[in-house]
């Protein structure tokens, strides 16, 4: 008697449509993390060259990390910007759009006009925004308030400004989307009960919005120290592959590390590698412990 | 009211999926397929070189072979067109529809290592087609630069293997506006020199003007190769009356800038800048002392004698203290190159571009804008009418400012502009060659993974555009030249524009020598990275864009160098050979 196929086997357990739902999903993981940063970390002790028209590829033990710890006046700008703009996204961004998204959730006046203006910035295109930007530095701040011109994107000390500027522009009015969905889940009994209360309009935000919504902050300030190495602040927007080093973040610094004259080249990967998987070091631990202090000590709803 | 929501909530939804599918669109030109064809599917990067040479080759080559068989059943071919302003990742070459790829920026060392080429030895070693079935007397690689073939040849002389063909040529030049100079005497006369004079008088417009020719009949310098006229075939006069040396570089800046503005760049392309102070250092040391980053090998007889801090050192009449000659660079201390006084030449070259306010909108504009400017100017009403002298920019950007800068053919060539050859640091260096970089890697090849059907295609198309008659019509087109051996015909230069015909001659000038941004030995090989264009020059941990950072900070020559030196040495991390 011929076996069953697996199928067979799988459908008379009642398992087939479970399969077909996760397959893909884990397909997905193992191919495209778990190979991919496989594929990274070990990339990250590698050299490669090429030579005659044929690839080489050396394991070089810690030489790539080496490299990058040697450029020690580089790796200072890259964590500095990198943090910067971290402490600009915690500091500045976050609560900002916390008041607005509580100023839309209340319905103050004119909150549905400002709910559409506000989230304009994320419906249009990064490269848009930061063209349109570059545009409005060039031709406004810098021929019409800047007499003479300076040419203000390239002298640090107002690029910096300009680009923080940019950078909470762009990153200001995609999470109202998320508090706003937050508030709305919270009890109406427990403002109502605050209201009659007799609690102000900013205790009731502190005592009652803020414990309630503490979990959803807690997960914007993780993904954005999660994203520490990765955030490229709109540099490549407004610079290309060029802008000065003592601009550059850690993730703007990796991404355009892959270049050579121009092009992308595969020589330059492992330099790339083992800067992400040094960044990753650093960062993983921190974000968890964050994440613990910040849900252990946090306000509490109770 | 709900009606009304609704219309635009289905508005909104077919917009989205209109730009969707507007996104995804197939992005070839030719949207129809002719089954009675065979098809040769051709990538072209469609920058500033322009695309109007190459249509005209593909028409003729349609026409030409419009009745010969490639495929059994069809007859002639139809080239499809995708011709972008973008170039392919080497991973994706295998998976592209594309057949054969004329590009810039594309490494070729890499392509080969990566089998994205095809094996053309037997293109290079044939003859170019000058019309179907009508071949040239020479080869394909005997139009190779000597230079250019040790590259390409990734085998050995007896056993040559190519997979590529060289494409244009090009610099990052100072252009003067020869318009300008001719109708306000910027023109050293016969004798003169601001050599010797101090920076006071360097920066006085009385002093400096009595340098300059007062009528059109004022016999001019010698310029920087310190000759004049035809002398055994060469011509020597290309450069009369232009500075010969940097002091009088900064007079004629003084000069212009009484009733002109002297220069302009763009500012979204600033690397332009990193690789024209490139070539200033290039043209201060010369071509052998430049070519050893290449070879990370030789002996140098221009490095300076920096102490312990990597400052420079003077001598007591105020020059630079120079170390003995033949001083010896291997892979483990090439980093000293960095110490050649060529390249502390380029950034004084470059503090005296940025000392003042010499530069009108320069930092700010983007390049097209750049180059209307530089055209225009002397007729818009925002620039006070005046007229701008010089620009930085590369070799295409006379064709690329087509329909911005000029308005149509006519006005084009009603204009005159030219390359200036660059001043020497002072008077001990007249005389020497005009040293110039060619550092964009542009190419053609045919995909390793070509259909099969296609190859003898394919392979045809590559060896019409080898011709000299196909590199006239590059030329013509785009007043540049492809980077092969070849003489532009009468006809050629009569339909070319005086900045065309110019490159041309400043080209093949006997005074001429050119520097192949190409890592020639294993050790660069290997080092290639370090090679960058953009970086191997003037990197410091602040960036390595010399203007920008001069312009940003404030940067003396002396402090940039001594910056630049240190770190290149403490960063210096050189793969050893083989």
């Amino acid at each position: 008697m011929a076996k069953p196929n697996v199928f067979a086997k799988m459908k008379q357990k009642g398992t087939l449509f479970y399969w077909a739902i996760v397959i893909l999903p884990i397909l997905n993981y193992l191919v495209f993390f778990i190979g991919v940063n496989f594929n990274s970390i070990v990339l990250a002790f590698k050299d490669v060259y090429i030579l005659k028209g044929e690839k080489h590829i050396d394991w070089v033990k810690f030489d790539n990390f080496k490299t990058i710890l040697r450029d020690s006046q580089v790796l200072e700008y890259l964590v500095k910007n990198s943090m910067m703009y971290f402490a600009v996204t915690v500091c500045v961004i976050i609560p900002l759009t916390l008041l607005f998204s509580y100023y839309i959730f209340k319905k103050y006046f004119a909150s549905g006009f400002f709910k559409v203006m506000i989230f304009m910035p994320s419906v249009i295109c990064s490269m848009v925004l930061a063209i349109f930007y570059l545009n409005f530095t060039n031709e406004i701040l810098d021929k019409i308030i800047f007499k003479p011109r300076i040419a203000l994107m390239k002298k640090d000390e107002y690029a910096t400004a300009v680009m923080i500027a940019l950078f909470i522009i762009g990153g200001f009015s995609s999470n109202i989307l998320l508090f706003l969905n937050a508030m709305s889940q919270m009890s109406l009994s427990v403002l109502e009960a605050a209201r009659i209360d007799g609690a102000s309009e900013i205790r009731t935000f502190w005592s009652v919005v803020l414990p309630s919504i503490w979990g959803t902050i807690v997960e914007m300030i993780v993904i954005a120290m999660a994203g520490i190495a990765t955030q490229q602040a709109n540099l490549q927007a407004m610079f290309g592959n060029e802008a000065r080093n003592k601009m550059r973040t850690v993730g703007y610094h990796i991404f355009v590390s892959i270049f050579t004259d121009g092009f992308e080249s595969e020589t330059n990967y492992p330099y790339c590698s083992a800067f992400g998987l040094l960044a990753t070091l650093v960062i993983a631990p921190c974000t968890l412990i964050s994440r613990y202090l910040m849900r252990k000590f946090g306000p509490s709803e109770e | 009211m709900k009606a009304g929501k609704k219309v635009l909530a289905m508005f909104l939804a077919a917009t989205s999926v209109c730009g969707v599918f507007g996104a995804t669109a197939c992005s070839k030109e030719t949207e129809t397929f002719d089954d009675t064809k065979s098809q040769l599917f051709v990538k072209y990067y469609n920058g500033g070189v322009g695309r109007a040479w190459i249509d005209e080759i593909i028409a003729e080559f349609e026409e030409e072979y419009a009745e010969v068989e490639f495929e059994p059943g069809k007859k002639g071919v139809q080239v499809v067109k995708d011709f972008e302003k973008s170039i392919i990742n080497v991973n994706n070459v295998k998976n592209d529809i594309n057949q054969v790829y004329i590009l810039v920026n594309t490494v070729y060392s890499e392509f080969v290592a990566n089998d994205a080429m095809m094996d053309i030895t037997d293109v290079v070693k044939g003859k170019a087609l000058t019309t179907k079935g009508v071949e040239e007397d020479v080869t394909i690689e005997s139009k190779f630069s000597d230079k250019r073939k040790s590259y390409y040849n990734i085998g050995t002389e007896n056993a040559a293997k190519y997979y590529a063909i060289p494409f244009f040529e090009s610099s990052m030049n100072l252009n003067y506006n020869v318009d300008l100079f001719e109708d306000f005497g910027y023109y050293f006369a016969a004798g003169q020199t601001a050599e010797g004079m101090t920076e006071a008088e360097l920066h006085d417009f009385e002093t400096v003007a009595t340098l300059f020719v007062q009528s059109d009949d004022d016999e001019r310098s010698l310029g920087p190769d310190n000759r004049t006229g035809v002398v055994d075939g060469v011509n020597y006069s290309l450069d009369d009356g232009l500075p010969a040396t940097y002091a009088d570089f900064q007079a004629l800046i003084t000069y212009i800038e009484a009733d002109n503005i002297p220069f302009i760049w763009n500012g979204t392309a600033t690397s332009y800048l990193t690789c024209f102070a490139n070539e200033v250092w290039a043209n201060s040391v010369g071509e052998a002392e430049y070519d050893m980053a290449f070879t990370f090998r030789g002996t140098s007889d221009t490095l300076m004698d920096l102490d312990a801090n990597g400052e420079i050192q003077y001598n007591e009449d105020g020059t630079v203290k120079m170390l003995p000659a033949d001083q010896e660079i291997t892979p483990e201390t090439a980093y000293k190159l960095h110490a050649q006084k060529g390249k502390y030449d380029a950034l004084r070259f470059a503090n005296m571009i940025l000392s003042s306010d010499y530069y009108k909108d320069s930092f700010t504009v983007n390049y097209l804008d750049a180059q209307k400017y530089f055209i225009k100017s002397s007729e818009m009403k925002e620039f006070e009418y005046k007229g701008i002298a010089m620009m930085v920019e590369g070799t295409w950007w006379n064709n690329e400012a087509r329909g911005i800068g000029y308005e149509n053919d006519t006005d084009r060539k009603s204009y005159r502009f030219g390359v200036m050859p660059l001043p020497k640091p002072d008077a001990s260096q007249l005389g020497e060659n005009n040293t110039k970089i060619s550092e964009r890697e542009s190419l053609m090849f045919i995909n390793n993974y070509c259909d099969e059907y296609a190859i003898p295609i394919a392979k045809e198309f590559m060896r019409y555009l080898q011709s000299d008659r196909a590199m006239n019509v590059f030329s013509r087109h785009t007043d540049m030249l492809r980077a092969m051996k070849y003489d532009l015909t009468d006809d050629t230069l009569g339909e070319m524009t005086y900045f065309g015909k110019n490159v041309y001659e400043m080209s093949r000038a006997a005074t001429t020598d050119w520097v192949e941004w190409m890592p020639k030995s294993e050790e660069a090989q290997k080092n290639r990275s370090l090679l960058d264009y953009l970086t191997w020059g003037y990197n410091t941990a602040q960036g390595s864009n010399p203007f920008e950072l001069t312009y940003s900070y404030g940067t003396s020559p002396e402090a940039y160098f001594t910056n630049s030196y240190n770190y290149i040495k403490n960063n210096w991390n050189v793969k050893s050979g083989s």
